[in-house]
């Protein structure tokens, strides 16, 4: 598990985890996606530890796709913990959730989410929004080269 | 004052009247002078007239040589019985044409040659002595009123001398001209214009230091050349004249009477003339105008007395009448008074309250039934001598409660803990004041005192239950926070987990469209398509269901708002997918004071079922209207859509009520739901009005700020 992970999506619900990764696929960016199941599993592999502790460190993200409603550690405090890192906070975070209320929104962009993104229950919307996200995260934005700084 | 009033006025009326009358009598005085002057002097110029024509027919004589030659000859030959007939024409045609009496030729010694009618009396002895005159001076001469011997007629004759036609300086006889007065003279004088019973005119003449009246009198007879007076007589009107005086002069005439007189002297003669009339005849009219004045200003004065008097009158009926008035409501007061201390008795005896007069050593002087049914005694009963302080609980409470009655004079709602008669504890609310004589000295405490008990009771109660209450809300309070908590977390976990089956349902849907595709006939697509649009509609109610419980559960952040700015900013956000046909016009509306945030979906909710419910007609059109009643903004909508069935209109604003098909128009019933309970929150009200096919107005009200 050394390849490069360019997205990590952070989802409980399998279902979700499936259209996520369809969407994903029907634009093309689902080759280097790595899935994980709860806010824990997201902290360990982000963090190389736990199960992921033999994972290469300087395998970093480029991109996280969170879900806020997680088993064990939810998505604000994964955002939180990642934001507060010095080396993690500089991974773009997307909020993806089913959440639509204004707590949820405030609360990520002042844990330092990247963006916010409601998943719409027409999938048709759905893979419209994630072709936005993987265009504009991975392809337009710039961002610092992370493995440079933890080396 | 009135006295005084009426006497000016009166003397003002009697000056008034008096100065009148003056004024009056001169302007009259005036008249009937001008009057006596005017026929005076018509008078005198007749005589004056008159004396010119009879010197004027002599020197006609005088002067006519025919004539003289004709005397002449017939003093030379008296016997030419032609001459005498000649001569004798001569005179009758003379004496015929101006009416003399007589006319006869005088040779120069007096005797009479010839005369017409032919009269043989001798010439009276006086004429010879005037005809030697008027043969000297050789003019003609007037002999003035005489009487031809003792008792005979008045006569006047003119003696003309007839030159002799040789010699102009030589008279050859004298002609008499026999005048008789009665003929015109005296009547001349005695006629008067007016008719008046006493006017007449006097012709006078002055011989020596007398005065001689020269005609017949009305008032006394045989007056012509007899009469005479002293010429010095100081009030006769003719004595005057003799004196030549002219003019107007007041005095007393021949008979004593006092005369208004008019003087004149008859130029060329030795006449005098007075026209005169009686005063009091003259000023008859002037007496009756005297008395008129008299009579007015009298009455004039008479009313004005009564008029004063019935002032007068008035006055001393009003002033008795004050009086009594007076006199009635002093014995009014006096009744009142007593009325007033009985009633005040009778109230004190049936008040609710306890009444009471003690000693300052406590001994009760006087109290009423209410003191003795608080107290436990029959009401009936004389308490008087009793000692107040045994009724309290505690003598030292009493103490304090007089010491503070005395340092300030009175006691305000003082709560006692006294007690009955039985010994039953009670509690009083006292007010009472100190009550001091004359001299400043404390004579006694007055007050009144309620049965404070069971309100005392009451009040603890109160109090106790206001403790419950506090409890059983904080208790609610929390109950309250912890539901609203719980609804949020419900809420949260909707909005989370209620989308993620939807989802799922859609999402695999769809790949069952996409990866099956090939599998699936029309009807199996059509039914995959069913599943997801209904996903689609499921979730918008999972969305509106969540504003509706965000709206009561969100503060508000209240705040000015621009409503016409919003209104129209949230139309062409809403508007945007719609075509440009609708019409939209916008009032100016008032501004709001409300939570922007809210009031925005209220608009947005609105608009947009505006632009809905109009969309099928040909020229959809909104107004947008606003305007401040009664304390409250009041914005109303109106759009000329589908209406609906006013029958409805309650249910309008339900959750999930909807008065339109979904085929017809899409919606979830959720949105007026959010729009009332947004305007219920900020205070206001709304509501709407609307018929089928008609169009619909949809009306919210927000309190004007506070």
């Amino acid at each position: 598990m050394n390849h490069e992970v360019e997205i990590l999506l952070v989802e409980d619900n399998p279902n979700d985890a499936e259209l996520a990764l369809r969407a994903l696929r029907k634009n093309n960016l689902a080759n280097n996606v790595f899935r994980v199941c709860d806010g824990e599993e997201a902290l360990d592999f982000i963090f190389a530890r736990g199960q992921f502790k033999d994972r290469n460190k300087l395998i970093i993200p480029r991109l996280i796709l969170l879900d806020l409603k997680l088993p064990k550690i939810n998505g604000l405090e994964v955002l939180k913990i990642i934001k507060t890192d010095p080396v993690t906070k500089l991974i773009p975070v997307v909020v993806l959730t089913s959440s639509k209320e204004e707590s949820d929104l405030i609360e990520s962009y002042r844990l330092g989410a990247n963006s916010y993104i409601v998943k719409p229950v027409d999938f048709d919307k759905f893979i419209d929004s994630v072709r936005d996200i993987g265009m504009y995260w991975l392809l337009l934005n710039q961002q610092p080269d992370i493995k440079k700084l933890i080396k | 004052m009135l006295v005084a009033v009426f006497v000016i006025m009166a003397f003002f009326i009697v000056t008034i009247g008096v100065l009148s009358y003056k004024g009056f009598k001169k302007e009259f005085r005036k008249d009937v002078e001008n009057n006596l002057n005017a026929i005076l002097n018509l008078k005198v110029a007749e005589i004056v007239q008159w004396r010119k024509e009879r010197i004027a027919d002599g020197s006609a004589f005088m002067a006519n040589q025919s004539f003289s030659d004709l005397v002449n000859r017939f003093i030379a030959s008296p016997l030419n019985p032609d001459l005498p007939d000649r001569l004798g024409k001569w005179l009758k045609q003379m004496r015929s044409a101006y009416a003399y009496e007589c006319i006869s030729l005088l040779d120069t010694r007096g005797n009479k040659l010839i005369s017409e009618p032919l009269q043989l009396t001798p010439v009276t002895s006086h004429l010879i002595n005037d005809i030697n005159i008027v043969g000297q001076t050789q003019k003609v001469t007037i002999l003035d009123f005489h009487r031809d011997g003792h008792d005979g007629p008045i006569r006047l004759e003119v003696l003309v001398p007839v030159q002799s036609p040789e010699d102009p300086d030589k008279i050859i006889a004298v002609m008499v001209f026999v005048i008789n007065p009665e003929v015109y003279l005296y009547p001349l004088i005695k006629i008067w214009p007016t008719s008046s019973r006493t006017a007449e005119t006097l012709i006078l003449r002055r011989e020596g230091d007398s005065v001689l009246f020269l005609n017949e009198l009305k008032f006394q007879k045989n007056a012509a050349l007899n009469l005479r007076f002293s010429i010095n007589n100081a009030t006769l009107p003719a004595s005057k004249a003799a004196l030549g005086n002219e003019g107007i002069f007041t005095g007393i005439d021949y008979r004593g009477v006092p005369v208004i007189s008019s003087l004149r002297t008859i130029p060329d003669s030795p006449w005098f003339m007075v026209a005169l009339v009686d005063i009091k005849e003259v000023f008859a009219p002037l007496n009756t105008k005297w008395w008129t004045m008299f009579i007015v200003v009298v009455l004039l004065i008479l009313s004005f007395a009564s008029i004063m008097f019935s002032l007068w009158r008035r006055q001393r009926i009003r002033y008795f009448n004050e009086k009594y008035e007076i006199e009635r409501e002093k014995a009014k007061t006096d009744k009142d008074l007593e009325e007033s201390e009985h009633k005040f008795r009778e109230t004190v005896k049936y008040l609710d309250e306890g009444y009471y007069s003690v000693s300052i050593d406590g001994y009760l002087l006087d109290h009423n039934q209410a003191f003795n049914r608080i107290l436990g005694f029959d009401i009936g009963q004389d308490l008087k001598g009793a000692q107040l302080p045994d009724f309290w609980q505690n003598p030292d409470e009493r103490k304090v409660y007089l010491d503070e009655l005395i340092a300030r004079g009175f006691i305000r709602n003082y709560l006692i803990n006294a007690k009955t008669i039985s010994g039953e504890k009670i509690v009083v609310l006292a007010n009472s004041h100190l009550v001091k004589d004359e001299q400043g000295k404390l004579v006694r405490i007055e007050g009144t005192y309620n049965d404070f008990t069971e309100r005392k009771q009451a009040e603890e109660e109160i109090i106790k239950l206001n403790a419950e209450l506090e409890d059983r809300i904080a208790k609610r309070t929390n109950q309250l926070e912890a539901a609203n908590k719980e609804l949020e977390a419900f809420a949260y976990s909707v909005s989370h987990d209620l989308r993620a089956p939807l989802r799922a349902v859609d999402g695999f849907s769809k790949f069952v469209l996409e990866d099956y595709e090939n599998k699936l006939d029309s009807e199996g697509k059509r039914l995959l398509n069913l599943i997801r649009s209904n996903t689609q509609k499921m979730d918008q109610l999972i969305t509106d269901l969540l504003a509706l419980s965000r709206v009561t559960r969100c503060e508000l952040n209240v705040s000015g708002i621009d409503m016409t700015q919003m209104a129209i900013s949230m139309f062409k956000e809403i508007a945007q997918d719609v075509p440009d046909k609708i019409r939209l016009k916008v009032d100016p509306l008032p501004e709001a004071y409300a939570d922007p945030t809210y009031i925005r979906q209220v608009w947005a909710n609105l608009i947009a079922n505006a632009i809905k419910f109009s969309s099928k007609e040909k020229k959809p059109s909104i107004k947008i209207h606003g305007h401040t009643e009664n304390g409250f903004n009041n914005y109303y909508i109106n759009d000329n859509g589908v209406g609906f069935n006013p029958e409805y209109t309650h249910k309008l604003f339900g959750v999930f009520q909807r008065l339109h098909k979904t085929d017809d128009f899409e919606g979830t019933g959720v949105g007026l739901a959010i729009i009332q309970r947004i305007i219920h929150r900020h205070g206001g009200k709304v509501w709407a009005e609307g018929k089928e096919g008609k169009g619909a107005t949809f009306w919210f009200s927000l309190p004007i700020k506070k």
